[in-house]
């Protein structure tokens, strides 16, 4: 499979190659929103933010500083994981619904951030960068499998690792993993630590490829909230399942929203509401599919 | 810059504060009988708006009339969306659903949203405003706008209502008994499904009015709900949670706060403001000033 990914380009149109490559930058967006979201139980709707950020910080660096390519994309990573850590403080004072729209503030944040600080960030306008796409596509393509190769990983051995078990201590009874030794600020303030990284690393790689960065593009309300249903989708807190669901719902995206214009949001809302009421353990859990496929959950 | 501008400044802060107040003491009421914080409330707000816009603009109805209208209107429609959406939810037990109500609650809002949008979209209108005008009061110096202070006072009495129901009325006791002690209500036999629905409804029509106050003031477009949540969840936190007092008066800080803001840095960083008072409040005192259970 991985070695399919990695001869693709050779064969398909520059189209399909930015559909592949879209998919693999929401499915990283979305397993490492699954580490807060899924994995510690904190719907973090503010997940957006960290991906906006590394995407920024990004194109601030390569227009206005002239640094390199990797650097930046690295920087990107860094300030997403900074402002992280520093917003862990304020956030983590919150829990469940309070925590997630809390959250939300910092897509507000940075969304009148970006508006605001012209000088920096282009306003509403955004920034282009100095890299044809042509050139881009492909670099950034083969930085998408390796990232996303990465995060999974990453999120694998967190889910096998005392890590991950703490995680989900918290997530189940915060009190009763306090009691069992578990110090529930570090682990939160770390694992969202750990899912800015990704989502800032592939923020930056997005933009990359992309050429173009405005409030519009990375701080919209599909693309910050996209992880939020797409893990929804295929399986909160499972391994397998926000790859399903990223993987699934970009290329319905990209089918049906080609298509009208209109009702993105709509789409989304109704699948909130339909699989928060039936199916709230996502695809991977459900025992139906399960059966038809046999397919063990991971 | 002489006190008597201030007062203009003033006025504008403490209408919006007293609006956001509204909006913050409808949310705090559902969460403290459901233990369900509604992601949609700010949608709701946005609706209440535009059909206050509808009313004006077609049926030529001033706003204040159309209150009349909305409050059942969206007691209605609250009431129906608990029935239909959040009851199911509340089979899972309080844990469970709170955190499927966040995302049950924020596909609402997208689907509200996205109609409004649509619809705005067909009729060619993006931003709704209602220019609602009555001849300026002279004080002193001072041109004050009729409407606004007409809104702070209509604000005002429904606040008073609003506690005078909740501390008087049967129904009020009920929902403080179950926002206090849920096992004990639920033990003296407060139906909660209904109490619930009720609120729900309540809460949804306090958004509404306040929807109808604030289309009288600025434009506003499809999208402010979920803005408007946030600040109503800002105010909530800064007042403390369950308090309906420090509802009131987080709402009015806020909205000082954020017409003082327009005064000294402009109006961009509006929202900027609360998200900063917010991770103070946060930061400092997450209690809030006058956090406990009403």
């Amino acid at each position: 499979m991985i070695v399919l990914l990695c001869i693709v380009p050779l064969f398909v149109t520059s189209y399909i190659l930015r559909v592949i490559f879209i998919t693999l930058v929401f499915i990283t967006f979305t397993v490492s929103y699954n580490i807060v979201g899924g994995y510690l139980g904190y719907v973090n709707l503010g997940h957006g933010a960290f991906f906006a950020l590394g995407a920024y910080t990004f194109v601030i660096l390569v227009t206005k500083l002239r640094m390199p390519i990797p650097p930046s994309i690295l920087m990107g990573a860094v300030v997403a994981t900074a402002f992280a850590g520093l917003v862990s403080y304020p956030l983590f004072r919150l829990r469940g619904a309070y925590f997630s729209i809390a959250s939300w503030g910092l897509i507000i944040l940075l969304n009148q951030l970006a508006v605001n600080l012209d000088w920096l960030t282009g306003g509403v306008w955004g920034v282009q960068l100095p890299i044809p796409s042509a050139e881009a596509s492909v670099p950034a393509y083969y930085g998408a499998i390796s990232i996303m190769l990465l995060a999974i990983a990453v999120s694998y051995s967190i889910y096998k690792a005392k890590f991950g078990l703490a995680l989900f201590g918290i997530r189940e009874d915060e009190r009763v993993a306090a009691n069992f030794g578990v110090n529930p600020f570090k682990y939160k303030c770390l694992s969202m630590m750990v899912s800015a990284f990704f989502a800032g690393l592939i923020g930056a790689v997005y933009i990359f490829n992309i050429g173009v960065i405005s409030p519009s593009t990375v701080l919209s309300i599909d693309v910050s909230l996209a992880p939020v249903v797409m893990v929804l989708v295929g399986g909160v807190g499972t391994l397998s399942g926000p790859v399903l669901g990223a993987a699934i719902l970009t290329i319905v995206q990209e089918i049906l929203w080609t298509k009208t214009e209109y009702f993105h949001m709509l789409t989304y809302g109704v699948i909130l509401v339909l699989v928060g009421l039936f199916m709230p353990g996502g695809l991977v859990r459900s025992r139906k599919l399960r059966r038809i496929l046999r397919w063990k959950e991971v | 810059m002489l006190p008597i501008y201030h007062i203009d400044i003033m006025i504008n802060g403490i209408l919006m504060g007293a609006i956001y107040a509204l909006i913050a003491v409808g949310l705090n009421l559902i969460y403290g009988v459901s233990r369900i914080l509604n992601l949609a409330h700010g949608d709701l707000l946005m609706l209440g708006g535009v059909v206050t816009y509808l009313a004006y603009n077609f049926l030529g109805q001033t706003p204040l009339i159309a209150l009349i209208v909305i409050i059942p209107l969206f007691l209605l429609i609250g009431g129906l969306i608990n029935i239909s959406v959040i009851k199911p939810l509340m089979k899972f037990g309080p844990e469970r659903s709170a955190a499927t109500s966040v995302i049950v609650t924020l596909g609402l809002s997208f689907i509200i949203v996205d109609l409004v949008l649509f619809g705005s979209a067909q009729a060619g209108i993006s931003t709704f405003g209602v220019s609602y005008m009555l001849p300026s009061l002279r004080i002193l110096d001072i041109y004050l706008s009729t409407v606004r202070l007409l809104s702070l006072l209509s604000i005002l009495l429904i606040t008073i209502i609003l506690r005078l129901f909740i501390t008087r009325t049967f129904l009020g006791k009920k929902i403080r008994a179950l926002s206090q002690n849920r096992e004990a209500a639920l033990a003296l036999g407060v139906d909660e499904s209904r109490v619930s629905a009720i609120t729900f409804g309540l809460g949804s029509a306090l958004a509404a009015i306040a929807g109808v106050f604030i289309i009288m003031i600025t434009a506003t477009q499809a999208t402010i709900g979920m803005t408007l949540t946030f600040k109503a969840l800002i105010i909530i936190i800064l007042g403390g949670m369950g308090s309906f007092f420090g509802a009131v008066i987080g709402g009015l800080l806020l909205g000082l706060a954020e017409s003082y803001t327009m005064l000294y840095l402009g109006g961009e960083w509006i929202p900027v403001i609360g998200v900063i008072i917010l991770f103070i409040v946060l930061m400092i005192r997450p209690r809030g000033l006058f956090g406990r259970e009403s």
